[in-house]
């Protein structure tokens, strides 16, 4: 091969490298801000579960403690 | 449990004052419920108070695992030591099972209040985008979905209540997957 290619094949080596790299970065970070829990002001739920609003006003009170 | 409106965990049974995790003194790790009389009675719990452990025939070793029935009135105590009554002959053993007043209950601090539910990502985050700590801790949504995820009840209890938990669709995605897990 010609003497004078090879930096333009070393610099194409180079460039490809870096490219797969931040593809890579980028895959990463787009996983780790997945896998953030949600806020909890952007959850949808903003009025009291049924099963809340229906709890009976009377009950009883019983406790135990099971070894 | 269906009738089972609200729970708590927290610190009984001893002496001191304002008991905490690290700190138990003479107290013991206790369950506290308030029910519906209607859908269940006092002796259905005391059933799964004996179903759910091996009653203790020797002497305590630490006063933070005990086996103890508070009562919050006569009918309980009665029902209660008739219970124990019932279970000594039957075992044909004594029991180290107390039974004492509920006066001096603490609740246990917040973070082991619905430790289960605690741990899930959209479910806890809506109810707590609905309540305060107390209201969460407080919540019968949020005492069934801990059940649940303790890996008790059925699958069809489970299905024919959540849609009372007033949870989004992505919230009840996540819940029913983490309930299959702990429930076969």
């Amino acid at each position: 091969m010609n003497r004078r290619k090879w930096p333009w094949v070393f610099i194409g080596l180079i460039a490809a490298l870096t490219g797969a790299r931040l593809i890579l970065l980028n895959a990463a970070l787009k996983e780790k801000t997945d896998m953030q829990p949600r806020n909890a002001l952007d959850v949808e739920l903003k009025t009291v579960p049924p099963i809340d609003a229906a709890a009976p006003d009377k009950f009883e009170t019983a406790a135990f403690a099971m070894g | 449990m269906p009738g089972v409106i609200r729970t708590r965990v927290g610190y009984a049974g001893g002496t001191t004052q304002n008991p905490t995790y690290h700190n138990l003194a003479d107290h013991s790790e206790t369950i506290q419920m308030d029910y519906d009389p209607e859908k269940l009675s006092y002796q259905d719990l005391l059933d799964v108070f004996w179903d759910s452990q091996s009653p203790p025939t020797y002497p305590p070793i630490s006063r933070q695992y005990m086996s103890i029935i508070f009562y919050h009135d006569a009918t309980q105590q009665r029902l209660a030591e008739e219970s124990l009554r019932k279970q000594e002959e039957k075992l044909g053993k004594k029991l180290y099972v107390e039974i004492l007043p509920d006066n001096t209950f603490y609740p246990a601090e917040d973070y082991h209040q619905k430790y289960r539910l605690r741990s899930t990502k959209l479910v806890k985050d809506e109810l707590l985008a609905v309540y305060d700590e107390q209201g969460f801790i407080n919540s019968t949504a949020a005492a069934r979905i801990n059940g649940y995820l303790g890996g008790y009840g059925t699958r069809a209890q489970y299905q024919r209540e959540a849609g009372s938990f007033g949870l989004s669709e992505a919230a009840r995605i996540e819940l029913d997957q983490l309930v299959a897990m702990w429930i076969k």
